[in-house]
């Protein structure tokens, strides 16, 4: 028979036969097939099958915790073993979508060096012996000591210190713990080594922090110093989305960054700026965009931009225009190296796009500038319209829980160590996410007083902030710090200088509810549930935190994160009346949103209610034009509230109402943490008063006006396959990732008479390191890059060839461990410097003189 | 849409069909049935060449013996057979073909199992075998015909581009080749013609697989 093409009538003959053939010759019998089941749908997992006993393996809906976007997730079980965990298909944040950090969750739970066992200090700090103690041991001895400074009146003296904490584990330790139970507010976070200028430039302008970039949407997207697609605080959700709108749309990225990222290599457009301009170039833009008249003069009835509140929106913008004069694109091209012909460009692009989107994370803000250029590139989204919309730049929505809140009524007080220093060149004016890099260095300081007890939790202070020499000896020193004690799951170089040490859970052997903004603009409630046991007698801080509150007679009202868990599903509007019950329900589905929710748009634009404005203690501020109730602020009276005004009353935020905007009151854009109006402000009173300029400006880097023509910038950045300090020991990524050398463009190099894989000197004026050059194309001259995670002095063999104490040797793969080089931690070089206004460790601005090893 | 559904009833039958022919020897009883229901006029009519007689004036279990022997001799050997593996004829990444357990089986092996399905116990097949593929394709369009009478319009789109991506990946890189080398090994009619037909089924997928007007 030769081939022809077959026609239509052909293919009903066929398939007319194959019919009868199936059926008469019984070609069809289920147990005849050799690919079973059906397809119930389109989406990807939800089942798993052994490939060994081809058993199907038990699928438990959870939610990871590799990186802060905690992604909902399904675990897959064998025998009481975790074999696999994936994204679960059902939620609307990731669409069935997980990364690589995700997938590598269970060598979380099986890495051979955990920590599976109490352990107590034996000989000096840091001197790397230890006894396993008993739960019961460890818990007592932390309950007799926290009551003893409770009892006597000085519960501050116990800092607990937090790398991530987040949802159920946050409410529960931080909010009922800490707070309510215990007494104390000496705690510090980790925003400012994170993002933390980013969320300040927010609250000065439309308040509450976290914005969600709208790529479902959008038309347009415009990139400063965001790698998204390697990692981002609500990564998968939104990189997914934007490969999507790229792929499926023909939707153009274009980023500025000092390195070819694979965020930059994948986008339609590279534009290679100078570190720390990104600033400049954005100014620039808002130049061209007020001149050329492309902005969105509707939306600027919604903006402040002069010191009076009243203006007309002609009289904001030709304020605006006036301020913005003065920053033209050649000037900007001569800070940033961008062509001013090319900021021109994208600027008229990017306004007349509509919706366009302007995205940004710490390639524009981990700088000396930091929340300045945030406030600009807010600037930017705002005259062009792009804030709030489908589209453009979006506050972030997620789940609101209700949790159970015991009856204790007892004033917390604290240590003031989260902020840094009142005065000097480490004083920053408003710290709105504290500094979090200088806690150590107030303790060795001592001038706020010192900790007796330091407790710190998935967090490794010796490691993740800069000048780790110095951090790692003040850690070490029993004279600061008395008692030291960490809950961890890997040891590390922090956890090594403890006195005690509580082996953690991992995230796999525990429970949460979750929260994490979601890209759909519609809030998603999701949970993280105990796939398996936890190995050893390792057991969720959390829980033991019930614990130690128990032994200290201060009750809670339940006993366990699970029980925690329980109770807020069966509070949680909406949650507890899903079919089953909430908790159930969430057990099986791990993820719930509201159908017929509408995504959340223009919150800004909705007028507030009459009778909101009537309730009692709400009051009209005319210096503002906002609507506040005093009673929710520090003030002690009306008259009071009245007299000192919304501006200058502590916490009169918490009170806001609405802005008066002509004879409407608006929701406005409510603030979080200062006293800001419900308006958009391009103009910050704040700042003004603090001695910023009050409109966005551009701060350059000092340091880098200063520098030697020879010296370098140094800058560092993540990979895709690697979560911040966390992940080394976890194999599958070790494997992937264990190396860091330099990049330094080819020019720099030559003048520096520096060659690929050469060994070079990395000075700065806080240390000095030595790592391995690689010379390449891929980042523009007078920098260099190295990335962090690796270069690890413990967390096991994978990570660092060293072995842990009480580390196991059950691991085949140790067998078959092929790499011997661990990379360099630039951290190491890096002095903990603030951005003086918002106190955001300045990552990407480090002077450093590099020379031939 | 009526349309799209009827094509696609038509389409998931016939690879069931063809999947059960190429997945192993047909029992008596069923070459009974196949001569009963005039399966082999059909498939004649269809554009086939079986000489019918070869199957007329011989005992079933006769039949049998010969199509079982010719279907050992064609697939399984022992000797020079044609192998009916992806991973034999598809090179991987590297270069390297004609071994079992390619990077093209556990691919294969991945779109089945992250749909939810399963391969059967029953057989000890590497999940790259002929008839794996064929009824994998099977399952997606069988979905996709439900959507269409669900009036799911998004979901029998997406299983339409479900399938495209499968078969580009994987079926027609191979099987039509498969089938020639059939095609010159067999020495009855039968096995020959199927691996005809299949080879011009095949080649029809493409045509309106890859067709501007489902794409859109």
């Amino acid at each position: 028979m030769a081939t022809r093409e077959m026609s239509r009538r052909d293919i009903l003959r066929i398939g007319a036969l194959s019919a009868l053939a199936l059926t008469t010759m019984k070609l069809n019998r289920a147990e005849a097939k050799t690919v079973q089941g059906r397809m119930d749908s389109l989406v990807m997992g939800g089942k798993d099958v052994s490939p060994v006993t081809k058993k199907e393996r038990k699928a438990i809906p959870t939610a990871c915790w590799s990186c802060v976007t905690r992604c909902a997730a399904m675990g897959y079980v064998e025998d009481g073993r975790l074999m696999k965990v994936e994204s679960n298909p059902n939620s609307i944040r990731t669409e069935g979508v997980m990364c690589s950090k995700g997938q590598s969750a269970p060598n979380e739970v099986y890495f051979p060096d955990r920590l599976l066992y109490p352990l107590k200090r034996v000989g000096p700090r840091g001197g790397g012996k230890w006894r396993r103690i008993s739960w019961d041991e460890a818990t007592d001895e932390l309950a007799k000591r926290l009551k003893k400074l409770r009892d006597e009146g000085r519960p501050e003296k116990f800092f607990f210190h937090y790398g991530r904490m987040k949802g159920s584990s946050s409410k529960l330790i931080k909010s009922v713990f800490l707070k309510k139970v215990y007494g104390v507010g000496s705690y510090g976070n980790h925003t400012s080594i994170c993002e933390g200028g980013k969320w300040t430039g927010q609250e000065l302008t439309w308040g509450k922090h976290y914005d969600n970039w709208d790529m479902d949407n959008t038309r347009f997207v415009l990139n400063f110093g965001s790698n998204i697609f390697e990692t981002h605080t609500n990564h998968i959700p939104v990189a997914h989305r934007l490969i999507r709108a790229m792929k499926e749309r023909g939707v153009e990225l274009v980023t500025f960054d000092v390195r070819l990222s694979n965020t930059a290599a994948k986008s339609t457009e590279w534009i290679p700026i100078r570190p720390g301009t990104d600033g400049a170039v954005a100014l620039a833009m808002c130049h061209v965009i007020m001149k050329e008249g492309l902005y969105d003069r509707e939306f600027f009835k919604f903006i402040k931009a002069t010191k009076n509140h009243k203006a007309s929106v002609d009289e904001k913008i030709s304020s605006l225009k006036k301020h913005l004069s003065r920053f033209t694109p050649e000037w900007a091209e001569k800070e940033s190296g961008v062509a001013a012909s090319k900021i021109a460009a994208l600027a008229r692009k990017f306004a007349k796009t509509k919706p366009a989107c302007v995205i940004s994370y710490r390639g524009a803000v981990a700088h000396y500038n930091g929340a300045e250029n945030e406030r600009t590139i807010q600037m930017l989204a705002a005259i062009t319209g792009n804030v709030d919309n489908p589209g453009g730049r979006c506050r972030g929505v997620g789940a609101k829980w209700k949790y159970p809140k015991p009856k204790y009524h007892v004033k917390a007080r604290k240590l003031k160590i989260v902020d840094g220093p009142k005065k000097g060149p480490l004083h920053a004016k408003l710290p709105t996410h504290h500094v979090s890099q200088l806690v150590l260095r107030m303790i060795k300081d001592g001038s706020q007083g010192r900790p007796e007890i330091y407790l710190w939790y998935c967090y490794n202070p010796a490691y993740v902030n800069g000048e780790n020499r110095e951090y790692a000896e003040i850690l070490k020193d029993e004279k600061l710090i008395p008692f030291t004690v960490t809950s961890n799951i890997v040891y590390d170089e922090s956890s090594r200088l403890a006195d005690m040490i509580l082996p953690d859970a991992t995230y796999l052997e525990r429970w949460d509810w979750e929260d994490m903004v979601s890209p759909a603009q519609i809030p998603e409630y999701y949970i993280r549930q105990a796939l398996v046991k936890p190995l050893g007698q390792s057991r969720d801080f959390a829980d033991v935190v019930c614990e130690i509150a128990n032994k200290m007679g201060l009750p809670m009202g339940f006993n366990s994160k699970e029980e925690f868990v329980r109770l807020s599903c069966e509070h949680t509007p909406k949650i507890k009346d899903l079919p089953g019950g909430g908790f159930e329900y969430m057990k099986t589905h791990g993820v719930w949103h509201d159908p017929k929710e509408k995504p959340h748009y223009y919150g800004y634009r909705k007028e507030v209610k009459e009778k909101d404005l009537k309730k009692k203690g709400v009051i009209f501020d005319e210096e503002t034009g906002v609507y506040w109730n005093w009673k929710k602020s520090k003030a002690k009276s009306e008259e009071e509230a009245k007299k000192k005004g919304y501006r200058h009353t502590k916490k009169a935020y918490k009170g806001y109402v609405g802005q008066k905007i002509g004879d409407k009151v608006y929701k406005g854009f409510k603030p979080d943490k200062i006293n800001k109006s419900g308006y958009f402000e391009l103009y910050s009173d704040i700042l003004e008063e603090k001695g910023f300029s009050p409109m966005p400006t551009y701060y350059p880097i000092p340091e880098h006006r200063r520098k030697a023509p020879d010296q370098l910038v140094l800058t560092t950045y993540k990979v895709a396959m690697h979560i911040h300090s966390r992940s080394t020991h976890r194999k599958w990524l070790a494997e992937l990732f264990h190396d860091n050398p330099a990049w330094i463009n080819p020019e720099t190099a030559s003048r520096l008479g520096i060659g690929d894989g050469d060994r070079i000197k990395v000075r700065s004026e806080v240390d000095e390191i030595v790592t391995k050059a690689r010379v390449t194309d891929n980042i523009v001259p007078g920098i260099i890059a190295i990335s962090y995670h690796v270069g690890r002095q413990e967390s096991g063999r994978y990570a660092s060839g060293r072995k842990s104490p009480f580390g196991r040797d059950d691991d085949i793969d140790l067998k078959f461990k092929w790499w011997n080089e661990y990379g360099v931690h630039p951290n190491w070089v890096i002095p903990n410097w603030v951005d003086p206004v918002s106190g955001q460790q300045r990552w990407m601005d480090t002077v450093v003189t590099v020379t031939k090893a | 849409m009526e349309t799209y559904r009827e094509v696609a009833r038509q389409r998931k039958e016939i690879y069931a069909f063809l999947a059960a022919l190429f997945r192993e020897e047909l029992k008596a009883e069923q070459i009974t049935a196949m001569l009963e229901s005039g399966i082999i006029e059909r498939l004649n009519d269809a554009g086939c060449n079986i000489d019918i007689n070869a199957f007329l004036d011989k005992p079933i279990d006769r039949i049998e013996e010969e199509l079982a022997v010719e279907f050992t001799r064609i697939f399984i050997g022992p000797g020079k057979h044609v192998v009916p593996y992806e991973s034999i004829y598809v090179p991987d990444q590297d270069g390297r073909v004609g071994y079992y357990w390619g990077e093209c089986t556990v691919d294969v092996k991945n779109w089945v199992e992250h749909y939810g399905l399963k391969i059967s116990e029953m057989y000890d097949s590497i999940p790259d075998h002929v008839s794996i593929e064929l009824e994998f394709m099977e399952k997606v369009i069988e979905l996709e015909e439900i959507s269409w009478r669900k009036g799911d319009n998004e979901t029998a789109l997406k299983c339409l581009e479900v399938e495209r991506t499968f078969f580009n990946k994987h079926i027609i890189k191979w099987v039509p080749h498969f089938c020639e080398r059939v095609q010159a090994a067999a020495e009855l009619d039968f096995y020959r013609e199927i691996a005809g037909l299949t080879k011009d089924f095949i080649l029809e997928e493409e045509r309106l697989l890859n067709e501007e007007r489902i794409r859109a």
